[in-house]
């Protein structure tokens, strides 16, 4: 079994929202139910932290 | 000994630092490796105001000018974003780094100052090319694949 990590959004109306990359990744479709288990909260402010600099140097 | 722990505080010297940006250095494939690695696992980066000086040097000496502007741009974002630590020398360790380098068989000064810069910041591992420098003081090195 291959383990990804994923990330998705709770929007303001309380939907979860998953980006069309993690839908085509994951063969979803408009509809489809599927069974999540929460690993980690993370604060949109971790969430939109840009990447580290220092990852430039390991590319 | 496993040092790729999270949460970590990995001093980078300036042989790696080198070897990180050099891309025909021999090692660079393997520490680019190593340091990926230590970024996914967050670990703590610090180095010191002379290491990158002395890394700005050594890349100018090899003629990687754009290279050494490029490096320059990524430690000054890293610091701004907080996710780089570059200690300044005070008085006192500098002394310290002096007498050591005197008292001992040093052949470049900025190694008895990583040396006193280490022990005084509770590193807990150093990555480098050059760790027996280190490993004579029992500072742990993590090492490199060959």
């Amino acid at each position: 079994m291959k383990t990804v990590q994923l990330v998705a959004e709770i929007a303001s109306d309380g939907k979860l929202l998953v980006n069309d990359d993690l839908k085509r990744l994951l063969q979803l479709h408009t509809g489809d139910k599927v069974e999540l288990t929460v690993r980690k909260i993370i604060s949109k402010k971790t969430l939109n932290r840009p990447e580290n600099p220092l990852y430039e140097l390991t590319k | 000994m496993n040092l790729l722990n999270s949460s970590r505080t990995i001093f980078i010297s300036d042989s790696a630092w080198v070897a990180l940006v050099d891309q025909s250095h021999e090692k660079h494939q393997s520490i680019q490796s190593v340091f990926s690695t230590l970024l996914d696992q967050k670990s703590k980066i610090i180095t010191s105001s002379y290491v990158i000086d002395s890394v700005l040097e050594i890349l100018k000496q090899k003629k990687l000018t754009n290279e050494a502007k490029a490096f320059l741009d990524v430690i000054e974002r890293a610091l701004l974003s907080n996710d780089l630590k570059v200690h300044w020398l005070n008085r006192k360790l500098r002394r310290k780094a002096i007498d050591l380098f005197l008292s001992d068989d040093f052949e470049i000064l900025n190694r008895a100052l990583n040396i006193e810069l280490i022990k005084q910041k509770r590193v807990h591992s150093i990555l480098t090319l050059n760790p027996s420098i280190y490993e004579k003081y029992s500072l742990p090195c993590y090492k490199l694949d060959d």
